[in-house]
């Protein structure tokens, strides 16, 4: 009898494993007792029974509980299906062939919204040593206008890109615990991927809006764009975790957190910008029309309407100051008197 | 041989002539009138400052310096304040009245009777000898010879120009004139041979105006707080009186010396690593009210920074203005905040002063002890061109609201860009 082939590409996984069975049936579940063992916890004890019949090969569902599925149905009753069929059994997918099929597998399993191979890993990584060269030459020539190239380049080129480094390693490093769990690794790629974006998003937004940070930083932001792709592949080839961009109910999850974590960042940020005395000149008439935001106000005008709140501002901080000066001094008040009782 | 007796005459004649003309004779018979004042910490039981005093009516009325007594008008609960006389007697005082702008203060004591310092009706001649008293480091009671130089014209706050040595302890002690009157107390000292000296007048005026009613921390904050808003008022009404001189500084005109009680000073600077060339000149008042350590009001600062780009670009000559501009404090600082001015209200505006574009920081302290009086800063940044800008900070300490939007804006007003 012919052998069956399966390939078998388990949820989350960014590789497929081929299994070979010699005998005429096998069981595919999640139970001990399966011919084929899989680790997915949709997929029943016993799921469904591929056999090899009369050179034919048959599909049939053992009563699961979520359904076997060919092309998207549910099959019902025992039918023939052609090598090379794959069918769908809780969140995995089996591919089944006859030894004897002469068609390469066709590559239709895998995922995965960046691919990976030895020259992908070069690049990736040629990217991020780009960064701390690109983001020094940016830095120089757009506002730091105290440091050299050199001197930049080993106090903060070189860190940025070691910090880099070190969160793709820890990253991996966590991930490489929770080996047995492709769901977290999953989640732990898609936090990291949405929280790099966000936080990307969060200072075009703070530059939008308030014209507060320094105007080459537009530039920077392409660059630390560029970098954070390279930290994707590299993670992704560490993990070996795909990370498609579908909705699926886990990515939203890694959305939400790393929304929630940027968003709380990002609140900070901006009011940081709002508040700050240190505004720095991005808006000012020395850089081009384009980076400038706030149109300057008659100085007149500055005197109409400017400083009454600006008063009113510094005289609620004195009062908090009163206040707290008053607790203090009735404190102190109570304190001696409790002196006073006790000598007494 | 008949008129042996007559140089013997002379010289009898002579003996309490040296005596009575002479300020070794009055310092002599004032000292039961002179009196180290300490101020003595409650809990500790030890002295935490002291000074000088003298007795000025026999109902023992002590005279002494604001800041020698500082801490207890600050505290009074914490601080008692000590006469120690030269027989070793001391004796506790209660404070009258005092003077934060001309730093003296009127204490009671029990020490009473004569003798009395008399106080001079007239300041001395230009050139006079005059004779300061006071216990130098707790060292005894101790005499200084000197002149009288005047008053110093460039202080807003009256004070005679002494040319004796005064050294700490001797602050509150009475300077007197070759007829033995007090012609002021001492107060602080300039260096070397130069020492400073509070006018009789205000003593004077002290004694003749209502004691305090009574000695809570809110009454004598509000003391001071009175005075100090008097002496604003009087200070901005005489510059926005006056008419300002200006001169060009760079690529701008912008106001001198306002009032002659401002000095100058400057200095430029041209970083050959970084490419880039500043000339900073500043005005300040040659005097402040000083209130307690640290913390001194009643003064107005303003400086100019012209920096010019050289080989900079514009963004990173933006970003050195940005650095520059943003302390409020009047040096050339890196943009952090000092303590003082985390309770600073600020405010940011481009404005245009005629043609050019600037950039505003305003920040507004309002006093915790004096809310009517507030500590403004305005810091203006030209912004419209990339080779060369303007900063110029203004910094008023102490000030109504009223009186400190007026003076800006008249600073403002004389603010041209040239270019």
């Amino acid at each position: 009898m012919e052998p069956i082939v399966l390939r078998i590409h388990e949820y989350g996984h960014s590789r497929c494993q081929i299994q070979k069975f010699a005998s005429p049936s096998v069981i595919v579940g999640r139970g001990l007792d399966a011919d084929c063992l899989l680790d997915d916890q949709y997929i029943s004890p016993a799921h469904c029974r591929i056999t090899m019949e009369d050179d034919t090969l048959w599909i049939e569902d053992l009563h699961s509980t979520n359904g076997t599925f060919v092309r998207k149905t549910a099959i019902k009753t025992k039918q023939p299906i052609d090598s090379g069929t794959t069918v769908r059994l809780g969140r995995t997918r089996i591919t089944i062939f006859r030894a004897s099929h002469r068609v390469p597998p066709a590559d239709v399993l895998e995922t995965g919204f960046f691919r990976f191979g030895p020259g992908r890993i070069v690049l990736a990584w040629f990217m991020m040593a780009l960064f701390p060269v690109l983001s020094t030459i940016i830095k120089v020539n757009q506002g730091n206008y105290y440091s050299g190239f050199w001197n930049l380049f080993l106090g903060s080129g070189i860190t940025d890109f070691l910090s880099l480094t070190l969160l793709v390693v820890i990253w991996s490093l966590i991930s490489k615990i929770f080996t047995h769990r492709p769901h977290f690794h999953s989640l732990l790629l898609n936090v990291a991927l949405f929280a790099l974006f966000i936080t990307l998003l969060s200072d075009v937004v703070g530059i939008w809006m308030y014209g507060n940070i320094y105007s080459e930083r537009v530039v920077y932001y392409f660059i630390q764009l560029i970098t954070a792709g390279a930290i994707v592949i590299l993670l992704q080839n560490s993990l070996k975790v795909s990370t498609s961009l579908s909705l699926s109910s886990i990515r939203l999850v890694g959305l939400a957190v790393a929304i929630v974590f940027c968003g709380v960042s990002m609140h900070t940020d901006i009011s940081t910008y709002r508040e700050s005395k240190y505004k720095p000149l991005a808006n000012s008439t020395i850089l081009p029309p384009a980076l400038r935001l706030t149109p300057a106000q008659d100085a007149q005008e500055f005197f109409r309407h400017g400083w009454d709140d600006v008063f009113a501002q510094s005289e609620a901080l004195a009062q908090k100051n009163r206040e707290e000066k008053q607790k203090k001094r009735d404190e102190a008040h109570a304190s001696n008197r409790k002196k006073e009782i006790d000598a007494q | 041989m008949k008129r042996w007796y007559l140089p013997l005459l002379f010289l009898l004649w002579c003996i309490p002539g040296l005596a009575s003309g002479t300020p070794q004779h009055y310092f002599k018979i004032y000292q039961p009138a002179l009196y180290q004042v300490q101020l003595v910490d409650i809990e500790s039981n030890e002295k935490s400052v002291i000074g000088s005093g003298f007795r000025v009516s026999s109902d023992g009325r002590i005279i002494t310096n604001y800041h020698v007594v500082g801490d207890y008008i600050f505290d009074p609960q914490n601080y008692r304040i000590i006469a120690l006389t030269q027989d070793g007697l001391r004796d506790t005082l209660q404070l009258i009245n005092f003077d934060i702008l001309h730093d003296c203060a009127v204490l009671q004591s029990n020490l009473k009777g004569t003798p009395v310092l008399p106080l001079a009706l007239q300041n001395p001649a230009h050139g006079e000898r005059m004779y300061a008293i006071g216990n130098p480091y707790d060292l005894g009671m101790t005499i200084v010879e000197g002149n009288y130089n005047g008053l110093v014209e460039k202080s807003f706050y009256d004070k005679m120009h002494f040319s004796g040595s005064l050294n700490p302890g001797m602050s509150g002690g009475p300077a007197i004139n070759q007829q033995g009157e007090v012609v002021g107390i001492n107060v602080s000292t300039g260096g070397d041979q130069i020492s400073f000296i509070v006018p009789i007048r205000y003593i004077d005026a002290l004694l003749h105006e209502a004691p305090l009613d009574s000695l809570t921390e809110e009454v004598l904050q509000k003391r001071i707080g009175d005075q100090l808003y008097a002496n604003q008022e009087r200070l901005v009404k005489n510059l926005l009186d006056a008419s300002w001189p200006t001169a060009d500084f760079g690529p701008c005109s912008l106001p001198e010396a306002i009032s002659e009680v401002f000095s100058a000073s400057g200095h430029s600077k041209t970083d050959d690593e970084r490419s880039y060339s500043y000339h900073y000149k500043s005005y300040a008042m040659n005097d402040n009210v000083y209130i307690a350590d640290g913390f001194q009001l009643g003064d107005i600062e303003y400086g100019y920074q012209w920096y010019e780009a050289g080989d900079l670009n514009p963004s990173q000559f933006a970003q050195l203005l940005t650095n520059r501009s943003a302390s409020l404090s009047l040096g050339n600082n890196w943009f952090y905040l000092s303590d003082d001015e985390v309770d600073t209200a600020t405010k940011t505006r481009y404005i245009r002063l005629g043609d050019t574009p600037w950039k505003a920081l305003l920040g507004i302290t309002n006093l915790v002890d004096y809310p009517d009086l507030y500590k403004i800063s305005l810091n203006l940044t030209a912004v419209g061109n990339s080779k060369e800008s303007m900063i110029v900070k203004v910094r008023i300490n102490g000030v109504s609201k009223e009186n400190g939007t007026a003076l800006l804006k008249k600073f403002m007003e004389h603010i041209v860009w040239n270019r």
